[in-house]
This record gives structure tokens, C-alpha cells and sequence, in this order.
């Protein structure tokens, strides 16, 4: 073979090479990413069987209309706490939960 | 005014003294420390309106070398960073004060300092505290139960209630709580109150405690605290300490602390202080560092995802496990500073579910001391 022709094959080689690690890279992304979806959906199942439990186990509680609009402000994102009141919460907040007696 | 003095002896009180002169300012005479030498003794005083330090300085009798000898009384404002950056680099061992017109000269050796002083009637005058009572206990338990609990106060807050350590005292038990509204630390220690004590509660700034832990030594000698309206006073050998204290009424906690729990582990506590920490490591990129926790009756799994750098995953086999599978998210900040203040070699950790708090106590332990953490919802659809 003249040097030429190794040269090219060389360079062939090396683009097949980059193909197939850049195939490579994305196959990792999704495994990645299916991990990462697995591990929400494991989550977000432990939080619906807790839910269900809870759901169960407490036969319904009577939670005026009162109570409801506390648990719709608190999940829009503010405390219905005396401590807090009104102001927006970062996170969930113990004396909100106490109220709402989730705690 | 005149006097000489031991500069190692001048030197530690400013040391002390300077952490309490503010960074910042509008009234110039703050930057500055009060220097008064009195019949046989110097008294340096430096307030920021919030915290107030005085050290005494005299002659102890027991001792046979001098350390001071006031030739003339007077009183002075310094600025209290320059004076120290001066202070230590004097070549001798003495230093000579000497008081003209609000002209300081500082002599030691051949080097001679001349400064302008501020009349002293111009600095703030500390709060009065009455002493008659006082809560006495050894520095180093002070110390400990401040640790233990003001890494949970709220730092920003808009109820500045949060931002202070509740102290409470009945019947000889003194509770200190700490809480930021997602994390709580609740600890009882017993103490000696020689008599019929009024104090009942207190919200001491996070700031002031933060200062005391740097300015108390951990030795067994008393700590003596006073508790009065709006201030305190704490005294600890020559050391006077003094801040202001929160106004407003403390949260009732006793309702957030969980009863029934579904999930208890004991586990080794330096085995999950290092394996929170590996996880954090990734978990350090997402907001509320968050790790995730999967118990099972012989594992307990910590893992933790970063869409960009990958996944954590390790086991570690509790002493004990009882109750039923759970698992949740929370905070590895918040775990790694709680678990941080447990100095028993378990840890025991009760859970109520994934959106329930959780609780944190030492194993075998004299300490009656209770953590609380909220765990991180994810579901938050
Ligand atoms: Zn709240």
C-alpha cells in the first residue's frame, strides 16, 4: 500500500471511531437518563403507596372547606403557619405540616 | 492618664475585643474601643449596639508578677483595629500608656505610637443588667448545648423569632431549641439555680451565640448568665459579655414532634456522617442537596443523581432496623448538621414517611438531646 492510501484508511478509521463514540456518548446519556426516571418513578410510587395508605388508614377525616383552603394555599407555595403567615416558604415547613397534620 | 502594661496581657483582650467592633458603620465612635484605666485595673469595651464585650484587666493576687500598673486614671476611645495591628508588633514585652488631650502615646522599647483618641463620654453606654440572679454552669457545656443547637436557627427570616435559640427554664432543666421551620434541635440539660430563679424564657440572637462559641473557652469553670428584659449578660472569669435579646414569643413546639413512628434504624454515626457526605458530593448541584434515603431491614441505601456527573449509590447495614421499607429525599446539609452535633457512636433515626419529619437522637446517651428534619418532597406535581 502506498502512504496515501494508509493515510486515508487512517482517516476513515479515525472518523469511525468518532462516530461510534459520539453513538456511545448518547446511548450513556439515555441510560442516564432512564436511571434517573427510574429512580423518580421508584420515588413517586413509594409517595402514591404512601398516599393510598394514608388514604386507607384514615377513612375520611372531615376536612371542612376551611381546611382545604389552608392545604391549597400551603401548596401554592405559602405558609398558613402563625409562625410564618403569609409570607412565601421555600421547602416544606413543620409548623404548616403541624397544622395540616401531616406531620 | 497613664499606665503600663504586659503586652501579651493587652494583646489577648484586644484580640477578643475586635471581633465584636463592626465591619461597617455609621457612627465612626463604634469602630473604636474603650480604654479606661481605673484605680488598679483596665477596662476595655467595645459595643455594637447588638453585642457588647468588656475584659478586665487588673492584678490577680495569687499571681506574683504584675501585669499592669495604673499611674493615673482616664478614659479613651482607639480605634480598636489599628490599636491591635500596633499593639503586636511592638518590640518590647511592656507597653507605656499616656493620656494628653485626646492624644494617645504608646511607648514600648524605642518605638513611640502617637494617636488620636475620641472622647470617651461620646461612646455607648453597655445596658444595665441587674445580676442578682444568675444561672451558673461549666463553660463547656454551655458551650456544647449552643452547638447543638444554633446550626438550626433561620438565618433570613422574616420572623425574627427564628432567628434566635429559645431558652427555657423549669424546674432546674434548661431547654435550648433551635428551629428554621424545616429542621428543629431540641435539647434538655439539668442545672443548678441556687435559688428561686424568674427567668423563664429567652430568645438569644444566632449572631451572639455564634460569638460566644469563639469567645468561650471549653474548660470546666462556670459560665454565670443573666437573663434580664431585653438583655443578657454572660460572665466568665474576666470576660463580660453582653446582647441584646430577641423580643417576641417563641413558637409552641411541643405539637410538631412526631409520637408514632413507622421506620427505626440504629446506625453507626461516623459510617453515615461519611457516606452522606460522598453523596453530597453530587448532591451539591440541585437545590436543596438532595440525597435520597431507601431503608430496608438490612440496608440502608444512600444514593444520590446529578444529571451532569452521574450517580452515587452505597449500602450501609444498620444495628438495628424495625418497622416497614421507606423511602425518602432530604437535605444532606441538614442530615450531615445534625448528625455532626451526635457524639455517640449510634445514632438512632425514626421515621413517620416520606412527608413526615423525621427524628434524630443519640444512642446511650446521658444527653437528652432530639433533632428534627423535614424530609424534601419531590412529587411536588
Ligand atoms: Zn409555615
Amino acid at each position: 500500500m502506498d502512504q496515501q492510501r494508509i493515510a486515508m484508511r487512517v482517516q476513515l478509521l479515525q472518523e469511525r471511531i468518532e462516530q461510534l463514540q459520539s453513538e456511545l456518548q448518547e446511548l450513556l446519556l439515555v441510560v442516564h437518563d432512564l436511571a434517573t426516571e427510574n429512580q423518580r418513578l421508584s420515588l413517586e410510587n413509594a409517595h402514591l403507596h404512601e398516599r393510598a395508605r394514608k388514604y386507607i388508614d384514615k377513612q375520611p377525616t372531615v376536612e371542612g372547606e376551611a381546611m382545604h383552603y389552608l392545604r391549597q394555599l400551603y401548596e401554592e407555595g405559602f405558609h398558613i403557619c402563625n409562625v410564618n403567615y403569609g409570607s412565601l416558604r421555600k421547602g416544606d415547613c413543620l409548623f404548616c405540616l403541624q397544622g395540616l397534620e401531616r406531620v | 492618664m497613664q499606665f503600663v502594661i504586659k503586652k501579651n496581657e493587652l494583646l489577648t483582650g484586644l484580640q477578643q475585643i475586635v471581633r465584636v467592633i463592626p465591619s461597617r458603620t455609621t457612627k465612626p465612635i463604634l469602630y473604636g474601643v474603650k480604654i479606661d484605666a481605673e484605680f488598679n485595673r483596665i477596662r476595655m469595651t467595645a459595643y455594637d449596639l447588638e453585642i457588647g464585650l468588656e475584659i478586665l484587666i487588673e492584678n490577680k493576687d495569687q499571681e506574683q508578677v504584675e501585669v499592669l500598673q495604673v499611674e493615673e486614671p482616664g478614659s479613651i476611645v482607639i480605634n480598636a483595629k489599628f490599636l491591635l495591628e500596633i499593639i503586636r508588633k511592638l518590640p518590647q514585652q511592656l507597653v507605656r500608656f499616656n493620656l494628653k488631650n485626646h492624644i494617645a502615646t504608646i511607648q514600648s522599647g524605642a518605638a513611640i505610637y502617637t494617636l488620636n483618641g475620641l472622647d470617651s463620654r461620646e461612646f455607648p453606654l453597655l445596658p444595665q443588667v441587674d445580676d442578682d440572679e444568675k444561672l451558673t454552669m461549666a463553660s463547656t457545656l454551655l458551650l456544647q448545648s449552643i452547638q447543638k443547637t444554633v446550626y438550626a436557627v433561620a438565618t433570613i427570616e422574616s420572623r425574627p423569632t427564628l432567628t434566635g435559640v429559645h431558652f427555657k427554664l423549669k424546674n432546674d432543666i434548661l431547654t435550648l431549641t433551635g428551629t428554621d421551620s424545616h429542621r428543629l434541635s431540641n435539647l434538655k440539660i439539668s442545672v443548678d439555680t441556687l435559688k428561686e430563679y424568674s427567668f423563664e424564657e429567652a430568645i438569644m440572637p444566632g449572631k451572639t451565640l455564634q460569638e460566644l462559641l469563639r469567645i468561650l473557652p471549653a474548660s470546666e469553670e462556670m459560665v454565670e448568665i443573666t437573663l434580664a428584659d431585653h438583655q443578657m449578660l454572660i460572665r466568665y472569669d474576666n470576660i463580660h459579655f453582653y446582647s441584646r435579646l430577641i423580643e417576641g414569643t417563641y413558637p409552641d413546639i411541643s405539637r410538631i414532634i412526631p409520637e408514632t413512628f413507622r421506620t427505626s434504624i440504629k446506625i453507626g454515626t461516623k459510617n453515615l456522617i461519611e457516606s452522606i457526605e460522598r453523596a453530597a458530593l453530587l448532591a451539591r448541584e440541585n437545590d436543596n442537596h438532595v440525597i435520597r434515603l431507601h431503608l430496608r431491614p438490612n440496608q440502608t441505601e444512600i444514593t444520590s443523581t446529578s444529571q451532569e456527573l452521574g450517580k452515587i449509590s452505597e449500602v450501609i447495614e444498620p444495628q438495628t432496623f424495625q418497622g416497614e421499607e421507606l423511602m425518602l429525599a432530604c437535605n444532606a446539609r441538614f442530615m450531615l448538621e445534625s448528625l455532626k452535633t451526635i457524639d455517640t457512636e449510634d445514632v438512632s433515626i425514626q421515621f413517620t414517611g416520606p412527608g413526615s419529619a423525621f427524628i434524630i437522637t443519640p444512642v446511650e446517651s446521658d444527653t437528652n438531646h432530639l433533632q428534627l428534619i423535614l424530609p424534601v418532597r419531590l412529587n411536588h406535581a
